[in-house]
């Protein structure tokens, strides 16, 4: 899996849209029924419709909460703070990426907002690499806990993992190899 | 004699505390501080003349404490933060009087209220409610404060002069030094004064006071104000007023000079002692005529006079006392106690004691010595204005002494009567006259327009309407530019068809035009003549209506916009001049009307403008804030019909009037109609309110509910059928135009109690079910009303079965009266519920719902006789006519004459037509004899088997679900059954539903029933059940065959021919029924 299947998973996540447009038929997809829309009214909607809806200039997207500047600055303070991964909300860099790359012109401060969200990406994947690199440079543990890591941190990861166990297989063959 | 100034109003009741300059720089301003917010700058004029103090308002509650040294003021209040949501009670540090809130430093912070404040040069100390005693300095910031707790609420602090220690009165009695440099307590006086609970207005303040060198501290006590001496703390002796021994002193004060000592008693007794000769000088009384609990609070000598003294009382009275003008009725008196030794010696000589006191005190120049600095003529001029004993010197009557004399009634030359019966009333100052304080102007609420962001110079954009058909925004500070026209749009209103704008009127656009058309006319001066007045200019965009073509309209001058309301059939305009304009969406004017008060706010739906204004005065209710009553006025224009609606004796016209509801000390903060018309209001505490069809304002949305932060508001956008939208605002009271401002939608939801309860769910859906269909109702849609009236069943059923389930059988009974919706769905209900009663092992319950259908059905069936009665039908005059003579049979024919018209119809309103259009028998013996309350028919005791039979025949669905648990006395019952009633079969004795009917009411016309009628009209109903079995009744087959042969016998109208028939069957003998009844069962 690599970032644009993440992004492809996040695009389920339900969000606010205030549409422009007024529609008595629900729609009906697989994941569930969607509507009825009413104008001015919030109504919540798969992301990927809401982004197909903002291009035809059919909605608004009303951020979600964790995409104000301030709880940002608070999640990037939590994060410096925490000495492990702290608790994001679900697809956080996912959601992000596509509201800052699609529906720029109803963020609040999206420059802000962008810069944060890199932070706190960056911020976490130090976090990540030194972790990693601790792990590798030791030999007593041969595992580790994670918790809280974003899909796209484990795509991301994916290739140095997958790494780390062709060394593990190389170790072990090189022990298997060796005679007593 | 003494007197007293005007007495000038303070603002509040209670606890006042004067304060002066104690380093004695400011010799002209005195300050008064309340309880209440109000602190009160007062300078001489305003202290003895018309002149009105200056207000200085704390936003947030001050307590009573002031002190003043030189460039600080300290006083004590409470201050709220609202930004944390804390309020904290602090010393505040006032430099050079200004007042301003943000200049104001904290400098003593408390748990609780402050209570007294007392500050010098160096230091600030304060004591507090929580017992704590702290204390700073003001010169040095960084100073540590210092904190002492007592053992009780402290009443008074203050700093010694040489700044060694602080003296501090508690509630316990007790006078505690600390020293300030430690903060310790140096000494604790105890039981100096009577302890009491807490610091109350009806309490002693015991307000202490130092000698300006220090040496003593003086406490008021009870009898006695007491003095201590510095060095050892040790009771010097006290100062008493010789008639007065239980006098309660609650104030006392020093003179700058530091040779008086001023002090007040809970009996507004006025003494002043000389401390350096240790005798009275004077005694006097401080009276008031107003009603109310008057005490000297605060007591001060005067800044602007030292021969005068400022009294401040707890019933808002604040006036400069002469209390030195003692007369010789004061004198008598006086004492002084120093040491108890000397105490016994004085005793002995006071006469002479009084005797001296006497003429020290009418001697001018004695008093006149008294004082470092006189101002005589100033003091006399003014003290004249009110004085009229100095008037009366000041040409010539009488001298100091007798002139006091005469004013109360002694005469001069006269032997003086005895002093000591003198009463002390004699003393009392005469009645001066207060002049009333000047009417108030308080100025109505400003006109606003609903949903939109309040006019702010310094936004940059602001919403001009939100509502749930859309958005109008605007940028303030740059024109709007729309269909070639460039005007700043204050004002705009948006609909599903049109939107309307408009501008305000402006003198100053006027100048602008004015200059730009000079401009114009000397480029070319042929040009025409223009209108370049800045009047209101009115610009309406239909959208989707025929044509779409945008107008616009001026306004007459003088007569500009305040407000512009669209609808989809109307643009109004309302003006300055309190003009309605109505135009049609295309640009024809229609109505102009004028709105008879003041315009608050208003809105539109379709053809009808609700105005809200304001109606009556102000009026207060517990707090100093105004109130006022808000009225809706609604006019209905149909623009077809209007002018058909006259306004007389029985009709309103167009106009209807309603009160608004808003909270306690609130306003009126939005009005709007719902989607379906419904009008609803909101106030200023975000309480929303919708008008209910039946007139009932219902509080559908509560704000402080949702609001998380205090500073955070609620911005109405508008009202659904069911649900209020509104936009949440973080800090504001309307939303910030940047960003995206989603709208919450919440269901209507009533503040019902206990709302954790899962009854009270169904309690909320049952009264929003029956506002429903009261709405229904008032609009006359009979199909909404059947579906309201379904669903309020539905509800209904559902609380009645929890009530029934958590064995609540009060409540149920009650919620089973509620069953309403024509008798066909009354019985069908009550029936379910009675199956359910039953169900559930209640006997009891399904007994009372029993009772409660047969009542229920008994009403329905009244009200549809007097429907009836209006507009008779014929076949009911037919069975009234029937039933007098021969009921039971006309019974059987009306109800095979019913099955005949409705064939596939509902059985159950076959049964209930047959119930409803004859008297049936069975009401008539359920109610003879018997208490309605009981069932007669179900448990009762019969006196026979015939009567068991018959009573079980004409079992009600309600009896026969009582019955249910008893099963085998219902089995034996109906083995005892006639034949005839065994015709029916299987048949349900359920589905013959027989509500009471009109029993009731016939019984006295009905008092026999014959047995074999009430087997019979069993028989009858059954036969409407049996009749898709094609059975054939004995009467039918009697007629089939005889017929031809009653047809000769008879020669009446054909009309009455079956009456003929009728009477001939029945006079048939028994054996020949009960032929014909074997015949018809063989068939």
């Amino acid at each position: 899996m690599n970032a644009e299947k993440c992004e492809f998973l996040a695009g389920n996540e339900p969000i606010e849209v205030i549409p422009s447009i007024s529609d008595d038929k629900p729609m009906h997809l697989i994941s569930g029924d969607i509507g009825p829309f009413e104008a001015g009214v919030p109504v919540r909607i798969p992301i990927w419709i809401a982004l197909l809806m903002k291009r035809k200039h059919h909605c608004k997207i009303v951020m979600p909460t964790w995409m104000d500047v301030e709880e940002l600055k608070r999640i990037l303070t939590a994060e410096t703070e925490c000495q492990g991964l702290s608790s994001l909300p679900d697809y956080f860099f996912e959601i992000s990426h596509m509201l800052v790359r699609d529906a720029r012109d109803d963020i609040f401060e999206v420059e802000a907002v962008k810069s944060l969200v890199q932070d706190i990406y960056d911020r976490r994947d130090a976090k990540l690499r030194t972790s990693a690199i601790a792990f590798l440079s030791q030999n007593r543990t041969c595992h580790a806990q994670l918790d809280c890591v974003q899909p796209i941190e484990v795509a991301s990861a994916r290739g140095t993992l997958e790494a780390c166990k062709q060394l593990g297989i190389l170790v072990r063959n090189k022990h298997d190899s060796t005679p007593l | 004699m003494a007197s007293s100034t005007n007495i000038k109003s303070l603002h509040n009741t209670g606890i006042q505390k004067i304060c002066v300059d104690l380093s004695g720089v400011d010799k002209e301003n005195v300050y008064v501080c309340d309880a209440d917010g109000i602190v009160l700058k007062f300078n001489k004029k305003s202290l003895v003349s018309d002149e009105k103090p200056t207000v200085i308002e704390f936003s947030d509650a001050t307590n009573a404490a002031i002190a003043w040294n030189g460039e600080n003021i300290c006083v004590g209040y409470t201050k709220i933060d609202y930004v944390a949501g804390s309020e904290k009670q602090v010393v505040g540090r006032v430099k050079g009087q200004n007042f301003d809130q943000s200049e104001i430093g904290d400098q003593l912070e408390f748990q609780l209220p402050v209570t007294t404040v007392d500050a010098n040069e160096e230091n600030v100390v304060g004591g507090s409610t929580d017992y704590t005693i702290k204390c700073t300095s003001l010169k040095d910031p960084d100073a540590e404060m210092k904190t002492r707790s007592l053992d009780g609420e402290p009443l008074c602090v203050k700093l010694d002069p040489k700044n060694e220690y602080v003296a501090v009165s508690t509630v316990d009695g007790n006078v505690t030094i600390l020293n300030l440099d430690t903060f310790s307590i140096a000494h604790t006086i105890k039981q100096v004064f009577s302890k009491f609970e807490s610091i109350d207005v009806s309490r002693p303040l015991i307000q202490l006071c130092w000698s300006t060198d220090g040496k003593w501290l003086f406490v008021p006590s009870n009898g006695s104000v007491k003095s201590f001496r510095r060095n050892g703390w040790e009771d010097a002796g006290v100062y008493r007023l010789k008639d007065h021994e239980s006098a309660d002193f609650s104030v006392a004060t020093i003179s700058p000079c530091g040779t008086y000592l001023a002090a007040s008693t809970m009996a507004n007794q006025v003494a002043v002692w000389n401390t350096e000769k240790m005798e009275l000088v004077s005694c006097e009384s401080y009276t008031r005529h107003t009603p109310g609990f008057t005490v000297i609070t605060s007591l001060e000598f005067s800044p602007f006079s030292p021969k005068q003294l400022i009294i401040a009382d707890s019933n808002k009275g604040i006036s400069l006392f002469d209390a030195f003008e003692s007369t010789s009725s004061d004198s008598k008196v006086p004492s002084k106690k120093r040491d108890s030794s000397s105490a016994a010696i004085e005793d002995d000589d006071d006469d002479e004691d009084d005797d001296d006191l006497l003429l020290l005190n009418r001697t001018t120049n004695k008093k006149s010595e008294l004082f470092d600095n006189v101002e005589e003529e100033d003091d006399e001029d003014t003290r004249m204005s009110s004085d009229l004993g100095a008037i009366k010197k000041q040409f010539g009557y009488g001298n100091a002494d007798l002139g006091g004399l005469e004013e109360f009634g002694f005469k001069v030359g006269e032997a003086e009567p005895d002093q000591q019966f003198r009463p002390m009333s004699a003393q009392a100052p005469p009645p001066v006259f207060t002049e009333p304080p000047p009417p108030r102007k308080v100025l109505i609420p400003e006109q606003f327009v609903c949903s939109s962001s309040p006019v702010d110079p310094e936004a940059t954009q602001r919403y001009l309407k939100y509502n749930r058909f859309g958005i109008v925004r605007t940028y303030v500070n740059e024109p709007a530019k729309v269909s070639n026209i460039d005007f700043n749009y204050e004002l705009a209103d948006i609909s599903l068809e049109v939107v309307g704008l408009a501008s305000l009127e402006s003198r100053k656009k006027e100048k602008e035009l004015d200059k730009t058309n000079e401009d114009i006319e000397d480029l070319d001066a042929e040009t025409e003549k223009k209108e370049k007045k800045g009047t209101s200019v009115l610009h309406v965009i239909p959208i989707n209506s025929f044509g779409n073509q945008p107008w616009s309209m001026t306004m007459p001058r003088g007569d500009g916009v305040v407000d512009v309301l669209v609808s989809k059939s109307q643009v109004v305009v309302l003006t300055k001049l309190r003009h309605v304009r109505i135009f049609t969406i295309g640009g024809v004017q229609r109505q102009i009307f004028t709105h008879p008060a003041p315009i608050l706010t208003a809105t539109c739906f379709e053809d009808r403008i609700a105005i809200a204004s304001v109606a009556g005065s102000e009026f207060y209710e517990n707090r100093k804030t105004p109130q006022w009553r808000f009225e809706i006025c609604e006019y209905s224009l149909n623009q077809r019909s209007w002018y058909k609606d006259s306004r007389n004796r029985t009709s309103l016209g167009a106009v209807t009037r309603v009160d608004v509801p808003v909270e306690s000390g609130e306003q009126l903060d939005w009005i709007g109609y719902s989607s379906l018309g419904k009008l609803a209001v909101m106030d200023s505490a975000y309480n929303v309110n919708f008008l209910s069809a039946p007139g009932l304002w219902v509080p559908v949305f509560q704000g402080s509910s949702v609001l998380r932060a205090p500073s955070d508001g609620i911005f109405p956008v508008g009202m659904t059928a069911k649900e209020f939208r509104y936009i949440y605002c973080r800090g504001c009271r309307s939303p910030l135009v940047a960003g995206i401002n989603a709208p919450a939608t919440v269901a209507w939801k009533f503040p019902f109690c206990q709302l954790e309860n899962p009854r009270t769910d169904m309690e909320h859906s049952l009264f929003l079910n029956e506002l429903f269909l009261a709405d229904a109702i008032l609009d006359k849609d009979d199909h909404r009303a059947s579906e309201e009236t379904k669903k309020l069943t539905t509800t209904i059923i559902k609380l009645f079965a929890f009530l029934a389930k958590t064995n609540s059988d009060g409540p149920a009974a009650e919620v089973a009266a509620l069953v309403n919706g024509g008798r066909a769905a009354t019985a069908k209900t009550i029936q379910s519920l009675c199956n359910y009663a039953s169900k559930c092992k209640k006997v009891a319950l399904s007994n009372k719902v029993a009772e409660l259908g047969r009542k229920l059905t008994d009403e329905e069936d009244d009200r549809r006789d007097e429907d009836e009665e209006l507009r008779p039908a014929p076949t009911k005059r037919i069975v009234h006519a029937a039933r007098k003579k021969i009921p039971t049979v006309v019974e059987k024919r009306i109800s095979e004459e019913e099955e005949d018209e409705d064939e596939d119809g509902d059985r159950t309103r076959l049964n209930l037509d047959m119930d409803d259009t004859s008297a049936s028998p069975i009401p008539l013996i359920r109610t003879m004899g018997k208490a309605p309350a009981a069932n007669p028919f179900a448990k009762g005791p019969s006196s026979s088997s015939d009567s068991i039979d018959s009573s079980q025949a004409t079992l009600s669905i309600f009896d026969q679900l009582e019955t249910a648990p008893v099963d085998n006395r219902k089995k034996r019952a109906r083995e005892n059954e006639p034949a005839v009633s065994q015709a029916g079969g299987s048949t349900r004795k359920q589905a013959k539903l027989n509500f009471g009917g009109n029993g009731e009411k016939r019984n006295a016309k009905k008092s026999v029933v014959d047995k074999e009628n009430l087997v019979e009209s069993v028989e009858t109903m059954e036969t409407e059940e049996v009749v898709t079995k094609k059975s054939v009744s004995p009467y039918e087959m009697w007629l089939s065959e005889s017929k031809s042969s009653l047809q000769l016998d008879f020669d009446g109208e054909d009309a009455e021919f079956s009456k003929f028939c009728i009477q001939s069957f029945r006079a048939l003998s028994k054996e020949q029924k009960e032929e014909w009844k074997a015949k018809a069962r063989a068939l």
